[in-house]
């Protein structure tokens, strides 16, 4: 590894550790020298200055945290030495001139997606079926059993064969043997093949909400599933409704007009309450459905330009190389998508706690930055109202990696967005419809936020991760990048991209960038399946923001 | 027309071939087109398929080279290091090459989740932009984690090579089943029916040990998706070229004449795209 350790701004006070060092040992960098206190992990960071109780820490040149004890020059910050401390924010200090990125090579790259009657393009081809409250699940549950085996759709069954190998066992009186006997890994039935072979499936979304709840929350709910079903990835739905429910047929219909007033998707609608019992239902539910799928399958893939696509950018289970290498890899993916005329999302505004300015200084009108700084207050406070503000969020993972206050994180996790133009700001669960970077009000939390995304329409997202996550989305296919080359070697069976190259200095974070967007588009256009996809990673959370009544 | 759709030529060395160990003393020495064509015209074939054996762009150069001075060389399956950033490149190089037809990195010998690994798919990713199929090398251990591979490329064509290695001499079969019809359910993966008496006995082997496993293969992939291919001369020590053709002709004899011809080249043509040459003797 060419360098130990690195300074991400002239104004910072740390070092960060790019890898394994060790008490005693003399740091030389930039003309000074630093002797080590202790060890210190790789990820981990030591000042390069003697710091007094109240002296702030500075990172990627932002105000990152206090420290709360005196630290000896070349001592290394821990979770008992720094607390979370961020600048504050207000309106614009100054206006920003974005340079685009060279995007000469890409003007002519299409992807091959599906065109829908509103001009979006999807990058998948899928019915989903989702309740409109929890009352339904079980329904849902009951329409997935019949459609999945019969159509084709159903993943192998892996772990079932290990189950039924072990019941046999103690079937035979041979349960002495379970402690010990090797367990197979193959699946038990291959899948029959497809009869809707332009369909890539049926997504059945379950979700604890729609009642019982505040309505800002039932009202959200609706919002939301009327996202996934304006979604280009969505070819038409089924939607269960119990009837007495909060989220009434009726809001669902508003927000589809909200977001698509000459909506021409087949779109099945039934209701329990009105149809009497499950049977009369559900026959009526998987006829149509029926009827729905055989349109749906006549949808073909054809040439789209990349202006089509719309990025989720997200952070999860990070280290403190997230930022280093992957967040800003795909910030720099951002900067050509949007530059080329697409969409890309940034979300997660705890973890934007400490680099408002910097987003406002950003946007390109005073409503998009009246418009953030107003939800990043509103949300900061009704954090702190519960008694979990901001600074809590960093999560025991992310602080035994090194990102020890939500100030440090938010710096790395901003460098999602890369360095374009803010051109709207998104509140929950609103749909994207403007080119450039949006700033969506999510929280961190990794399943509600991408559940949110695309929500708002993202068709492909872009998820870095140090630690390592298999999460994905029903209908939207989910890039897991690893931060370091390490997790990639670990877990490569959820890792479809490893950006650990800009760490060892083998690549550069523009070519990291570029890789990436050529990925994209190969997922895009249906040449390749992601990890998490093929785990059927279909992780759906709805946020809820209020209590339950 | 009939193709052998998986054979290798090689000048033996110890450096490079060190894998042809003391039991397959018989193969220590070159195998060259002009041994193999004899062979071909005895049994009725029109040409075959060449095979990389070393692991090096110089191998592939070699084969194609062999294959621009042969024209029963129908087409050539090379290596390259699909892991190396400079792949496109490697690629690109063979552009003016189209004997070459695939790319095969000999899998069997790597660690068990070699073929998820990110920078290894992201090679076989970029194979369908230069018209390549590729050809997997495996074990039957590895069959489920070739299935979780193949799916993450719905259109890249893939083609198993020797139906898995499977382990004819002990006889299990239950395994190897599961995994096969697995990997069978993707419409997208081939399979070679090739190499089968190496994974006998070699020196007792019958055809009623090997049919278990032919039936096996046809009623999961089909007489659509498979294809004949000696495995020359790699198959010598266990059996000649025409035996091992033979093996394979009478176990089609009870198919129809339309499946027959495919098995033994029809398929193979089809999924290479293979072009006929005029004649043996040119």
């Amino acid at each position: 590894m060419p360098n130990k350790v690195l300074k991400l701004d002239s104004k910072d006070n740390v070092l960060i550790a790019l890898t394994e060092l060790r008490k005693g040992e003399q740091i030389s960098f930039d003309s000074q020298t630093y002797t080590l206190e202790t060890d210190v992990p790789a990820k981990h960071k030591f000042v390069t200055e003697d710091l007094a109780i109240g002296t702030t820490v500075r990172m990627y040149g932002v105000v990152v945290g206090k420290a709360v004890e005196p630290v000896r020059r070349g001592g290394l910050l821990t979770t008992r030495n720094l607390r979370h401390q961020a600048e504050e924010f207000h309106e614009k200090t100054q206006e920003v001139h974005w340079t685009p990125p060279d995007v000469s090579r890409w003007q002519k790259r299409e992807f091959l997606g599906y065109r829908r009657s509103d001009g979006q393009v999807g990058t998948r081809n899928y019915w989903i079926v989702v309740p409109l409250v929890f009352c339904e699940n079980r329904n849902i549950g009951v329409l997935k059993q019949a459609f999945e085996e019969e159509l084709g759709f159903a993943a192998p069954q892996i772990y079932r064969r290990q189950v039924s190998e072990l019941a046999q066992l103690y079937k035979d009186g041979r349960a002495a043997e379970i402690k010990t006997h090797t367990l197979t890994a193959g699946a038990v039935n291959p899948p029959p093949s497809r009869i809707f072979k332009n369909v890539d499936g049926i997504r059945f979304l379950l979700h604890e909400g729609g009642c019982g709840g505040t309505r800002e929350d039932s009202n959200n709910l609706c919002g939301l599933i009327a996202g996934y079903i304006h979604h280009p990835n969505v070819a038409g739905a089924t939607v269960l409704s119990l009837g007495c429910q909060h989220a009434q047929i009726p809001i669902l219909r508003d927000e589809l007009r909200k977001r698509n007033p000459h909506l021409d998707k087949p779109l099945v609608i039934v209701e329990q309450q009105q149809s009497g019992t499950e049977l009369a239902m559900l026959t009526k539910a998987i006829r149509d459905t029926f009827l729905g799928l055989m349109k749906a399958n006549e949808c073909q893939r054809t040439s789209a330009p990349l202006s089509s696509l719309c990025l989720g950018l997200k952070c999860g289970g990070s280290d403190g190389f997230s930022g280093l290498s992957a967040n800003p890899a795909i910030g720099h993916t951002s900067d050509i998508v949007t530059a080329l005329g697409g969409r890309t999302i940034l979300s997660e505004f705890p973890e934007l706690c400490g680099v408002e300015q910097e987003l406002i200084n950003r946007s390109d009108r005073k409503e998009v930055a009246d418009r953030f700084i107003h939800l990043m207050r509103n949300y900061g406070a009704r954090a702190k109202a519960v008694g979990s503000g901001f600074e809590m969020n960093p999560s025991p993972g992310n602080m035994r990696d090194g990102l020890l206050t939500d100030a440090m994180k938010s710096a790395g996790a901003a460098k999602k967005g890369g360095n374009s133009p803010v051109t709207a700001v998104l509140d929950y669960p609103e749909y994207s419809t403007d080119a450039g970077l949006h700033l969506q009000c999510t929280p961190g939390n990794d399943v509600e936020c991408v559940t949110a995304q695309v929500g708002a329409g993202a068709n492909v997202v872009l998820f870095t991760t140090g630690l390592g996550t298999p999460t994905g989305n029903p209908i939207t296919p989910v890039v897991k990048l690893s931060t370091n080359s390490a997790l990639a070697q670990r877990m490569p069976d959820i890792i479809d991209i490893d950006a650990g190259g800009v760490i060892s200095g083998e690549k550069t974070i523009e070519q990291m960038g570029e890789e990436v967007l050529d990925l994209v588009i190969q997922v895009a256009s249906g040449e390749v399946r992601t990890k998490a996809e093929s785990k059927g990673q279909e992780d759906f959370i709805p946020w809820k923001r209020g209590v339950s009544l | 027309m009939r193709i052998d759709a998986h054979q290798h030529f090689w000048i033996y060395n110890q450096r490079d071939y060190g894998w042809i160990d003391e039991p397959m003393a018989s193969i220590r020495r070159d195998f060259l087109p002009a041994d193999l064509k004899p062979e071909l015209e005895k049994n009725g074939f029109h040409g075959s398929v060449l095979v990389q054996a070393r692991q090096t762009l110089e191998e592939t150069r070699w084969l194609l080279e062999l294959a621009e001075n042969n024209p029963f060389i129908l087409g050539v399956v090379g290596w390259v290091d699909l892991r190396s950033p400079q792949l496109r490149a490697e690629l690109e190089s063979f552009a003016g090459k189209p004997k070459l037809v695939g790319i095969r990195h000999i899998v069997q010998s790597e660690p068990n989740d070699f073929l998820l690994q990110p920078d290894f798919l992201r090679g076989i990713s970029l194979l369908q932009e230069f018209d390549l199929a590729y050809d997997i090398l495996i074990y039957t251990q590895h069959l489920p984690m070739a299935a979780e591979f193949v799916g993450h490329f719905p259109r890249q064509h893939f083609v198993l090579d020797h139906l898995a290695k499977p382990p004819i001499k002990s006889g299990a079969i239950d395994d190897w089943a599961r995994g096969m019809r697995e990997l069978a359910s993707f419409p997208n993966v081939f399979a070679k029916v090739s190499g089968l008496v190496t994974e006998a006995d070699w020196s007792a082997w019958k055809p009623e040990d090997i049919r278990p496993y032919l039936d096996l293969a046809f009623e999961s992939f089909g007489a659509s998706r498979l294809m004949m291919g000696t495995d020359w001369p790699v198959c010598n020590v266990a059996a000649s070229y025409t035996q091992v053709v033979a093996l394979v002709k009478d176990y089609l004899s009870g198919h129809s004449e339309e499946e027959r011809e495919a098995v033994l080249g029809g398929n193979a043509a089809r999924f290479w795209r293979l072009k006929t040459p005029d004649s043996l003797t040119e």
